[in-house]
């Protein structure tokens, strides 16, 4: 029952893409493409007659089955052993591609109009304050965070804060980027947000009431991939995944370290709505951030987090940026963003 | 894909034991309309108490059972002991009392028949050395699992291991905590000549946690054995409740002049950090290691990765063993084993830890 008041208002509340798509066939396709849409990948795309996206989608949804498959296959058969952890990256970035192309799938079932919203190049320099929540099981915290990012071109630089509004921890961040791939930071509306970057960061976690100190530092590539690429019917849809690693010294008391690697991989599928806002929903699969990962039962320590982001564009310099993220902790943002520079 | 939803609506819940916690604090406590006894610190989960009867598992080498009577409960009583030390002795009210014969009874099983009169009765079931500060060993195992009709093979290299006065258990007795994988432990324990403290792990949270508090005892606990602290932790969900870490902060400080062993399931860290087989918080986890690093713990003791695998945390000796049998970790070498660990309280060093494979 309330999946098909689901599938109703999905089917209700979007666009006209199509318009010669009956309602309760409309409803129909989006049922089917929630179930057995998970699975039988491009169902919902074939049922309301784009059979060709239905194609395209498959293939990519189940390019990234077989990654996951052939990742995760590998690491249970071995049972985790050390030698087989280069996979995980295959098994969330097959993820990153079979359940984006689900949501991809419902939304051309529902009838998401092309084009209605466009991506916008990153601006040459912009500045963000904003408050963040932090509700951890240990943990109640109000921080600011504020940022500066920087565009020279191919190269990016990001400098960034957090820090608790009571002393008891705070975070700064360094990293510099490399455009490999996508517009150049003009600011203005573009025809295709496709990117794809090379990233180094460097981090100083600070936690007082924990005594722990984390320096951190990583090398990260971070692609977007706009779907009108793969067919027009998907225009204003993306996803973004990213994979890296990092190498963290922890500082206790006693004077006493450690050495650690950290996995960096995360996968996010969003829409561009007007021009240059976008929302999205994302999964980040490391543990080390203030989010942690999902106390999930019986998957407790495997999974990641999850979360909703949203930049919304409020005048031609001016955006408001908000997330809420779900792993060990609830961590809710709201930040106002200053864009800068020539256009 | 069908976890997704159930993965969501967990989301909602950042501390998915913080009812489980608190039912730890009801195990080794029972009453009747005219007894009630309770074994201190919660060390034994209370199996049984009906007319003069009592029957508890230990879960700590030596145990403290306050008895208080009413004129109609007194008499002569029939203490039932599992897994206890089999050089336990039970002291009543101070005065040592036999253990009574029970033919082709386990050796970590123990009867007495005492009498007790209306008032009340302070019990000590302990080996008659369990204060003495000298060197002795112990065994410590984790991750059973599916490899539960074979395990049989381990508790006998076990029990064939000269040295060992017990076996400590990091975690994931069974697969699926069914009643009877439970059950089959049991049975299997038989083939053990030692007594085994355990905590939980991930698996048995497939059920609800009644099943292995009201079998087994408390996953969060502290005993004291010949001048070594050992302190179990509930990590079951990938981390600690902040209730556990609130008796944990207490055990540890407690703890920290002593011989001062550290036991829970989930690394906190994975020293294959990429794995993340840890908390899933890496930020809990420095926190708890933290906590170990000041406290100064000498030894800690993992398992939920199938492997050997002794690493410094923090300056923390650290070592996981998930040999139990289930689904051994490949190209490591290892397979089903169990540790040898030899303590000197006197010298406040951890002597030795000696990894033991079982071959078929």
């Amino acid at each position: 029952m309330r999946l098909a008041a689901v599938c109703a208002l999905l089917a209700l509340s979007t666009g006209t893409a199509h318009a010669d798509v009956s309602t309760p066939r409309r409803i129909g396709a989006v049922a089917a493409a929630i179930f057995p849409g998970v699975l039988l990948r491009g169902t919902g795309s074939y049922l309301v007659g784009e059979k060709r996206t239905a194609k395209r989608l498959a293939i990519l949804g189940y390019s990234g089955l077989a990654s996951m498959a052939l990742g995760g296959g590998s690491i249970i058969n071995s049972g985790a052993s050390e030698y087989t952890v280069p996979a995980i990256p295959f098994v969330i970035l097959g993820m990153g591609a079979f359940i984006p192309t689900w949501f991809a799938d419902i939304a051309v079932a529902a009838g998401v109009s092309p084009g209605q919203g466009t991506p916008r190049a990153a601006p040459p320099w912009s500045m963000e304050l904003g408050t963040v929540w932090l509700h951890d099981p240990f943990r109640a915290r109000g921080l600011v965070n504020g940022e500066l990012q920087v565009e020279l071109d191919r190269v990016g630089f990001g400098v960034a804060t957090l820090i608790d509004t009571e002393g008891d921890q705070n975070t700064e961040e360094l990293d510099a980027r490399y455009r490999l791939l996508g517009p150049a930071p003009t600011a203005q509306v573009v025809e295709d947000g496709s990117r794809l970057h090379v990233a180094v960061a460097g981090r100083r976690h600070r936690d007082a009431v924990d005594d722990v100190t984390l320096l951190t530092a990583e090398l990260e590539l971070r692609g977007r991939y706009d779907l009108a690429n793969l067919d027009g019917v998907l225009d204003g849809q993306f996803i973004d995944m990213s994979v890296g690693i990092g190498l963290e010294r922890a500082e206790y008391p006693r004077d006493q370290t450690n050495l650690s690697s950290v996995l960096l991989a995360g996968f996010g599928y969003g829409w561009y709505v007007g021009r240059g806002s976008e929302v999205e929903v994302v999964y980040e699969h490391r543990r080390d951030s203030i989010t942690g990962g999902i106390a999930a039962g019986r998957a407790a320590g495997f999974v990641g987090s999850v979360g909703l982001r949203a930049l919304a564009r409020i005048s031609q310099n001016w955006a408001v940026r908000g997330a809420v993220e779900v792993g060990n902790a609830w961590v809710t943002t709201f930040g106002i963003r200053y864009e800068g520079g020539p256009r | 894909m069908k976890c997704a939803p159930l993965i969501l609506a967990l989301a909602a819940c950042t501390r998915p034991a913080e009812d489980r916690a608190p039912k730890e604090l009801d195990v080794g406590a029972a009453d009747l309309r005219d007894a009630t006894v309770s074994v201190v610190d919660g060390l034994a989960a209370i199996h049984q108490l009906g007319d003069r009867t009592l029957v508890l598992r230990a879960n700590a080498p030596a145990l403290d059972i306050d008895i208080d009577l009413q004129a109609t409960a007194a008499g002569v009583w029939t203490i039932t002991t599992k897994n206890v030390l089999v050089d336990s002795v039970l002291y009543v009210d101070g005065t040592p009392t036999p253990r009574t014969p029970v033919e082709g009874a386990s050796p970590t099983h123990a009867v007495f028949e005492i009498g007790l009169g209306e008032g009340h009765h302070d019990l000590r079931l302990a080996p008659p050395d369990a204060d003495t500060l000298a060197s002795f060993q112990f065994a410590a195992m984790a991750d059973i699992q599916t490899a539960m009709p074979e395990v049989d093979q381990v508790f006998r290299a076990i029990s064939a291991t000269p040295g060992p006065r017990f076996v400590v258990f990091m975690g994931d007795i069974t697969q699926r905590a069914e009643v009877e994988e439970y059950d089959l432990f049991d049975r299997q324990l038989d083939y053990l000549n030692l007594p085994m403290f355990t905590t939980l792990g991930n698996h048995e949270l497939w059920a609800e946690p009644e099943r292995y508090f009201d079998r087994y005892g408390r996953a969060s606990f502290q005993f004291r054995f010949k001048g070594a602290a050992f302190t179990f932790a509930d990590s079951g969900d990938a981390g600690l409740d902040p209730i556990v870490e609130g008796w944990l902060d207490d055990w540890l400080v407690g703890a920290k002049d002593e011989l001062n062993i550290f036991l829970t399931h989930i690394p906190p860290l994975d020293p294959v950090g990429v794995r993340y087989g840890a908390f899933r918080s890496a930020r809990d986890g420095h926190r708890l290691v933290s906590r170990l690093v000041e406290n100064q713990v000498d030894l800690a003791l993992y398992g939920h990765i199938h492997t050997y695998e002794p690493y410094d945390n923090g300056g923390v000796p650290s070592v996981i063993s998930g040999g139990g049998g289930a689904d051994p970790m490949k190209l490591d070498g290892i397979d089903r084993h169990f540790l040898v660990v030899t303590l000197d309280p006197a010298a406040g060093v951890v002597s030795d830890v000696t990894v033991r494979r079982v071959e078929e």
